[in-house]
């Protein structure tokens, strides 16, 4: 019996000093993680403005003869392909931290930051904000992947919206690590 | 005391074994991860967004004013997010497959099936077919670039069928039809391939694009510096109508 205690005792103190790690034992050459806050409320707002240049085009929804083109992180063009061989813009929906969008009948589900809106589209000539879901969508205070550094998360900046790898911050810098 | 005196070195050599203090390796599998990620998803009267590891699901019957209908926790971060026949197919971060979930009630009952491609793929469903290849910016399995669009049959939802594959390397755009897959890369430029057939119908090498959308007969493509506009009245012969300049 002491024998077996004396190996319980031995065991669990090997587990105990082996989850100890010190600084220096972390690969802190790596690319650290940084959240990404959104804590303006005014972000968290559409609006229905006149056409302009695609900067930065992405993902594309149709909806009969229009196309709705994704400008990256800012909203989503509509160009109107009645005349195919003419296409014409009619308006830039700007959509804030937009990432998705789906369309269903006359009405448009777009992610604001993490808000789901609904935008009635009315033949997309008069579009309007019909409703809003805050915090649709949620991130965890730490990155979705395991060994790697990140900046810790302050809720005070606001809510998460992103993790992205940082360049700008160095490993040695950062004090949290998943 | 002998076996003790084992035991002892054992419980010694312990630590070795189990040491965490080698870093793990960092594996980068993808540069930015944010809400929304996996896209907004709309069945009939369904609306499917994934909240970081959870399904949700609304009701979409009065559209102004979805209302949240189910919810269910998965173990990993949902990734990518597309539907097959009332069926959700979720992509997780656990980047070794796909979840299929029977939605056709609103709510998640699974299925149990489990397709064999993930976060690390870029899929285009038509019909019963699926395309897979690599997505871009995706580093999940650096040993096993795929150089090809892989076509499965995905008829027997259980068990889908490899039916082939066309070679095309770094696929930057890509979605099919009953016969036809567009298919573009900055190399080859836009590529029109004959899917029963396996052959190059006719390509455009100098309209390489990174987004591809099918509306009617309509092929919209997105290059570097325009939005173009296809007419695909004859899917194997589309006809350029349009490029609209940023």
């Amino acid at each position: 019996m002491p024998t077996r205690l004396l190996f319980c005792t031995l065991f669990g103190g090997l587990l105990l000093l082996n989850a100890c790690r010190s600084e220096n034992e972390w690969d802190t050459s790596s690319t650290p993680y940084e959240p990404v806050y959104n804590a303006d409320p005014s972000t968290k707002h559409v609006r229905f403005l006149a056409p302009r240049s695609t900067l930065n085009g992405g993902n594309l929804y149709t909806s009969g003869d229009y196309v709705l083109e994704e400008e990256k992180d800012a909203g989503l063009h509509v160009i109107s392909y009645q005349d195919p061989a003419h296409p014409k813009k009619l308006a830039f929906i700007s959509i804030p931290g937009f990432r998705a969008a789906a369309i269903k009948g006359d009405y448009l589900y777009v992610s604001n930051y993490d808000d789901l809106v609904t935008i009635r589209l009315n033949s997309f000539t008069t579009m309007q904000e019909a409703g809003r879901i805050s915090q649709a969508w949620h991130l965890d205070d730490y990155p979705p992947f395991t060994g790697v550094l990140f900046e810790c998360a302050d809720t005070t900046k606001g809510t998460i919206v992103a993790w992205k790898l940082s360049e700008d911050l160095s490993g040695t810098s950062v004090k949290c690590r998943r | 005391m002998k076996k003790i005196y084992i035991r002892y070195l054992f419980l010694l050599s312990a630590p070795l074994l189990m040491s965490t203090s080698t870093p793990v390796s960092v594996r980068y599998v993808a540069p930015y991860k944010t809400v929304a990620q996996a896209g907004i998803i709309i069945d009939g009267n369904n609306l499917f967004i994934a909240d970081n590891a959870d399904l949700v699901s609304y009701d979409i019957s009065q559209p102004a004013t979805p209302a949240e209908k189910d919810r269910q926790h998965l173990s990993a971060g949902i990734d990518s997010l597309y539907m097959y026949h009332q069926n959700l197919v979720v992509c997780r971060d656990n980047f070794y497959g796909t979840d299929v979930f029977d939605v056709s009630s609103g709510a998640f009952n699974s299925s149990g099936i489990y397709w064999p491609w993930g976060s690390c793929n870029k899929v285009a469903l038509y019909g019963d077919k699926a395309f897979v290849t690599d997505k871009p910016g995706y580093s999940c399995t650096g040993e096993n670039p795929d150089n090809s669009v892989r076509i499965y049959n995905i008829n027997t939802t259980a068990t889908p069928e490899l039916a082939g594959s066309i070679y095309m390397e770094n696929v930057s755009g890509m979605v099919a039809t009953e016969n036809t897959l567009y298919v573009s890369n900055e190399k080859d430029g836009l590529v029109v391939v004959d899917i029963p057939g396996n052959t190059v119908k006719t390509s455009f090498p100098a309209r390489a694009c990174y987004q591809l959308q099918i509306a009617g007969t309509r092929l919209y493509a997105r290059t570097k510096s325009t939005l173009d506009c296809y007419d695909i009245s004859n899917p194997q012969k589309p006809v350029l109508i349009s490029q609209f300049p940023n």
